[in-house]
């Protein structure tokens, strides 16, 4: 008996080293999250229930969120679908190869386009576009900093440091679950190493395709302790992006604007 | 009527074959510490009463286990008949086709009627459970329970309760039974009652009876007294001057 | 008098303890009847469902481990089946479960192919069908109307766009009672996914045999890279709800026999070393150790047998009760069958076995003399 368990912790420990020692740098880690990103289409239709720092809970609403992620461009709809506040709400937002985001707002479908601040905060919850875009996972410096557990998963923790010295996020620290290729928290710093942000991961489900799992639910908790609670209840990992999906980027008052500056 | 365990009682045949015989019996516990019984020596013949007295202590019950297979000896053999106790295989079994019980304290099931109490040793007998009901009530009829038979051992009294006993120590027609002071527990009226319908009805079957008791009244209408002292048995009763109104006392 | 009427004897003397074991084994039996009877509803259900819709084969994109099996576009997909011999119809449905109101849980929502044999077999018991397929109107399910309080003519809120409500429908599967519906063209820009379905349904022509329907399958796996034919059965039982549940029934079955088994056999210990000079008492009376064994059994088994009984009705009547709570409303038909409570009982007499095997062993081994002097 006792020789059986002790050839068992000693297998245990054998896979425990191995799994180590197959493991890659942070920049693979990194690289690897980036390209988990890459997608030709997909849509998210979240419901999002807002607790504020002193309790109060505005009535929840959905989202849908539009993606197209590739090497060379990342760009992101976020339209709200009900209630009657949200409804026809538009946010859009783009990275390009050089780094640089842009974003654009929408009260209504009449009332044209505005530039928007990507680090603010969407629908007065912790969703912020610049979160969505998942830029960090591009930077140059990344450091892994050891295993950890969150909600029970194992995950590895690597933190991301920012190219520019402009950005609004000078930190990122994720906890990847490599098998999942999915952040089960994040934390956003400041320049001044204070906390922005934690995005936790609750439930994971399956992807339909690629391995890897997705968000079920998730969590955003704001330094002013806002609280977001965010569940994905429906999507489709192929979305068709039309033409018009993204026509709020590519309008041309928003190039008018972009050549003024 | 002699007390010599080793000569036969005058009113049997001489030429009948005992049905038990024990030769050198000893029983140890606690690893020989305690000597229950050390080198008995015995021939009971069948249809013969046989009471075994002696004090507290001196090996009387311990005999009784023995006899009855309820107790594995240290030494010595014992033979049923011409079968050899060492040779038995199924001790249960043993019991059940020869041997019938008597207990002091009835050790009656105190939730089952007097007749369900009775038919209890007939389960995972063979024999169909009408058959057993059937011999149950004829039993307690015979020994005057006809209209008690429904009645709990509650609602018995202890005369009751010791017939009730009898009549399970009958039920699966065994060859020879074993009382541990039957009427240890009774009144001088109720004992006499009791010990005349049990050796009423031992007579009429030609069983044997081995009963253990410290009554004077009892051992006395045995046809043969043993005497047990330290785990043996006692020399005959004269010759170690016991008192006489032990064996005495007769009617 | 025989062993069994002895059995229940024994279990009498002590009414308060006997009953206590019988609760205890009720309990478990109950959990496992209301989880199995639902576990089986829920599969049924889906099954009705796709049995009464009169298809035959489903398509589906294969690895699908999530709630509904993810969308895909159509149109390729439903030329090459149309191809494929035998097959008479191929339509498209896409479902989702969605919140439609803020005081009700979740609800299916169902797109149909306008006027494709799906419609056929539910009965509309107020107002009328969707007249076009671009019309943005539901129909909607007995039982959602009930829980969503709507009535024909009324309005509903599905992801942020009105429709109106122009009739009520019944149908033999809950999980349609319990929807809402629409058609295929309305579902798919509601749910901004044109041109998707998650699920094409097959329909075969009359001559078909098993063996026909088994070359679809090979055909589809041959032909459509990703898809999976199957039969409305196997997408059922792949379904992560159906398994979960089934899982969570079997995790049950297990705990619920684990705990039964341990509570007789307490039961059972403490009865025996009670009840040791009654043993020994037994064994001098001729009882052989085989019919002592089968005595503590038989008590055992008449315990487990008692919980058992009790069991299914509590569960029958838990799962009853879950069935009629708003929550569950249309989500849960509980199924029971005169096997399955064989089989329930099967099982508590398998633990009544198990947990009275060692006291009984315990008591057989019972030396007469040494049991006989104990007090």
């Amino acid at each position: 008996m006792m020789r059986a368990t002790l050839l068992i912790f000693v297998g245990l420990m054998f896979s425990v080293s191995k799994g180590y020692a197959a493991e890659q740098t942070a920049s693979d880690l990194a690289k690897m999250m980036n390209q988990a990103k890459y997608s030709e289409g997909f849509e998210a239709r979240l419901n999002v229930l807002i607790t504020k720092a002193n309790g109060a809970h505005p009535a929840p609403f959905k989202l849908a969120v539009i993606g197209q992620f590739n090497a060379g461009k990342q760009r992101l709809v976020i339209r709200g679908i009900s209630h009657e506040e949200v409804r026809n709400h538009f946010y859009a937002a783009e990275s390009g190869s050089d780094g640089r985001v842009r974003a654009m707002e929408s009260r209504s479908q009449a009332s044209g386009y505005v530039d928007f601040d990507p680090s603010a905060r969407m629908f007065n919850s912790g969703l912020v576009a610049w979160d969505m875009l998942g830029l960090w996972w591009g930077w140059q410096k990344q450091t892994l900093e050891g295993m950890e557990q969150v909600n029970g998963r194992e995950c590895v923790k690597i933190r991301s440091v920012a190219d520019d010295k402009n950005s609004v996020v000078q930190e990122v620290e994720s906890c990847v679950d490599q098998q999942a290729k999915l952040s089960l928290r994040t934390r956003m710093f400041d320049h001044s190493h204070a906390l922005l942000r934690t995005t936790s991961v609750a439930n994971l489900a399956h992807k339909g395709e690629g391995g890897g799992m997705m968000a079920k639910k998730l969590s955003i908790k704001d330094a002013d302790k806002t609280l977001a609670e965010i569940e994905v209840y429906a999507g489709d990992e192929q979305y068709q992006i039309s033409a018009e999906t993204f026509a709020m980027l590519d309008s041309p008052m928003r190039n008018i604007e972009r050549e003024a500056k | 009527m002699s007390t010599d365990p080793h000569i036969l009682p005058n009113n049997l045949s001489s030429a009948r074959l005992p049905i038990l015989r024990i030769e050198g019996l000893t029983l140890h516990f606690d690893g020989g510490q305690t000597k229950a019984l050390n080198g008995v020596d015995l021939d009971v013949c069948e249809g013969e009463f046989v009471a075994i007295v002696g004090a507290s202590g001196s090996g009387k019950s311990s005999l009784l286990n023995v006899i009855g297979t309820l107790d594995i000896p240290s030494s010595g053999e014992l033979f049923f008949g011409a079968q050899p106790y060492s040779k038995i295989k199924d001790t249960s079994l043993f019991r059940r086709e020869n041997i019938g019980f008597v207990f002091q304290s009835f050790n009656l099931i105190s939730t089952l009627s007097a007749l369900d109490n009775v038919i209890v040793p007939t389960i995972g007998c063979a024999g169909s459970d009408h058959e057993h009901k059937a011999r149950a009530e004829s039993l307690l009829i015979e020994l005057g329970l006809r209209e008690r038979m429904a009645h709990f051992p509650g609602k018995l009294s202890g005369g009751e309760r010791q017939r009730v006993a009898i009549a399970r120590a009958l039920i699966n027609r065994p060859r020879m039974v074993l009382a541990d002071e039957p009427t240890g527990s009774l009144d001088s009226d109720n004992a006499i009652q009791v010990l005349d319908l049990l050796t009423g009805i031992v007579k009429q079957q030609g069983l044997t009876l081995v009963m253990v008791t410290h009554d004077a009244s009892v051992s006395a209408r045995a046809d043969r007294v043993v005497r047990m002292r330290d785990g043996k048995i006692a020399l005959p009763v004269g010759a170690y001057g016991d008192t006489p109104e032990l064996i005495g006392g007769a009617p | 008098m025989n062993l069994f009427r002895f059995a229940l004897n024994n279990l009498q003397r002590r009414p308060a303890r006997t009953s206590l074991t019988v609760s205890a084994i009720a309990l478990g039996i109950a959990a496992v009847v209301a989880l199995t009877s639902i576990a089986w509803g829920f599969e049924a259900s889906w099954q009705k469902a796709n049995d009464a819709r009169g298809t035959d084969l489903i398509v589906t994109r294969a690895a699908s481990e999530n709630t509904m099996p993810s969308p895909f576009r159509a149109e390729k997909v439903q030329q090459v089946l149309a191809a494929l011999p035998h097959v008479k119809e191929v339509v498209g449905l896409l479902s989702e479960m969605l919140t439609v109101s803020d005081d009700a849980p979740p609800v299916f929502v169902f797109g149909w192919v306008y006027s494709s044999y799906l419609w056929e077999h539910l009965k509309l018991v107020e107002g009328r069908w969707p007249n076009a397929s671009a019309e943005p109107v539901v129909v909607i399910g007995a039982l959602a109307a009930e829980m969503l309080h709507k009535k024909t003519g009324d309005q509903v809120e599905i992801e942020g766009k009105s429709f109106q409500v122009v009739g009520i429908f019944e149908s033999n599967a809950v999980v349609e009672n319990g929807a809402l519906l629409m058609t295929l063209e309305q579902a798919q820009q509601v749910t901004d996914k044109p041109g998707k379905v998650n699920v094409l349904n097959i329909k075969v022509d009359a001559n078909t045999t098993e063996a026909d329907l088994r070359n679809i399958k090979e055909q589809v796996k041959m032909t459509l890279p990703g898809f999976v034919a199957i039969t409305s059965g196997e997408l059922v039982s792949q379904n992560a709800v159906v398994r979960i549940s089934k899982a969570m029934s079997n995790a049950t079955i297990l705990i619920a026999g684990l705990v039964g088994a341990l509570v007789v056999f307490n039961t059972m210990l403490m009865s025996i070393n009670e009840r040791t000079r009654e043993i020994g008492i037994l064994l001098a009376l001729g009882w052989q150790r085989g019919t002592i064994m089968k005595l503590v059994i038989s008590e055992s088994v008449i315990l487990s047998l008692l919980g058992g009984l009790v069991g299914i009705l509590v569960g029958v009547g838990i799962a009853w009760g879950l069935e009629h709570i708003e929550l569950m409303r249309g989500k849960i038909d509980a199924i029971f069958s005169i096997p399955f409570f064989l089989e329930v009982q099967a099982l508590s007499i398998v633990l009544g076995i198990c947990g009275g095997f060692y006291p009984a062993f315990k008591a057989s081994r019972l030396l007469p003399s040494s049991a006989l002097r104990q007090e």
